[in-house]
């Protein structure tokens, strides 16, 4: 298994999968047609990092906006990490960036951080 | 084939018409796809950018611009996609008092109208910490609409706008009628 990466375009966010480091990173714009479609290699990934995984895992999102049919998939991608925190493979944290004035991304974080049973770290930055 | 009374596609265009200059920001109509959403986020970037608002503000209209377009070109291709006409959406925004109104409109089966009327009916019923309580069960739940969607655009846009989502169905036929969602942005957000 090897990290991976995605290069972002204008509807979808660089995504970095690094194994060395475990850490799973999401920035930029999350506006794809088929968000399904877009997730499913890091739904693969993080599969295999489950019988890999590093003592820590860290999840980065660093995102402007997500769209609606995103967010179910990011609500996936947080349950895979919930899984390793839960079957004690590994410390799970999730950083949550959001910009000073962005009511909205805030309250999106805030919400992942009720259903999900890991920590979240709402991070206020001056731009994302 | 379907017969579509085309007075009623062009009630939006006869909207956006009808205002003053002053009021209106942009009006669109016609066929959209992904791509132009795109060229339709990118036109309402250029004509927000003088509007003496907060960056805030205008991110929140667009944001509930595209929510809004996505919701409304993904039902019908679900259920009109084979009659170009009816893939047709229009959007109008403008000025009105202290708020942005955003206006689209799309065909819809008469079929869907009961439980798309329920579902808004739903969402203004419901105070902040409802929708937003609403809203995570919705998120929380494997299930995905008909359509492929989340089940979520109109309760986001609910939620981010803070307003009533205001709405009209006009009959166009016995299969089809013009669903039109009227959305505000408050100015001083």
């Amino acid at each position: 298994m090897n990290s991976f990466k995605i290069e972002g375009g204008t509807k979808t966010p660089t995504v970095m999968l690094d194994l060395e480091n475990g850490t799973i990173s999401l920035s930029g714009r999350c506006i794809p047609e088929n968000a399904v479609d877009f997730y499913k290699p890091i739904y693969e990934w993080l599969d295999e990092y489950h019988s890999v995984a590093k003592e820590n895992t860290t999840v980065e999102i660093r995102l402007e906006y997500f769209n609606t049919s995103s967010s179910k998939c990011l609500l996936d991608v947080f349950k895979k990490v919930e899984k390793l925190q839960s079957e004690g493979l590994s410390a799970v944290k999730v950083n949550w960036y959001y910009e000073t004035d962005d009511e909205d991304m805030l309250e999106a974080g805030e919400d992942y951080d009720i259903i999900i049973s890991i920590p979240f770290n709402m991070l206020e930055v001056e731009v994302i | 084939m379907l017969y579509i009374d085309l007075d009623i596609l062009i009630d939006l265009k006869k909207i956006a018409e009808s205002m003053s200059e002053q009021d209106l920001i942009f009006a669109y109509q016609g066929y959209v796809n992904d791509e132009m959403v795109n060229d339709i986020l990118q036109m309402a970037e250029i004509k927000l950018k003088p509007e003496s608002v907060k960056t805030s503000v205008k991110r929140k209209i667009f944001r509930v611009l595209f929510e809004g377009i996505q919701n409304s070109y993904k039902h019908q291709n679900n259920v009109l996609a084979n009659d170009a006409e009816m893939r047709k959406i229009s959007t109008v925004l403008a000025r009105k008092g202290g708020f942005y109104e955003l206006s689209i409109g799309n065909y819809i089966l008469n079929d869907d109208i009961i439980r798309l009327k329920k579902n808004i009916d739903q969402i203004n019923g419901q105070k902040k910490d409802e929708l937003r309580e609403n809203y995570r069960m919705t998120l929380n739940n494997n299930a995905r609409t008909k359509s492929g969607g989340s089940g979520l655009g109109l309760m986001d846009i609910a939620r981010k706008t803070g307003e009533r989502l205001n709405y009209n169905f006009s009959g166009v036929n016995a299969d089809v009628s013009y669903f039109t969602i009227n959305i505000k942005v408050n100015k001083n957000e």
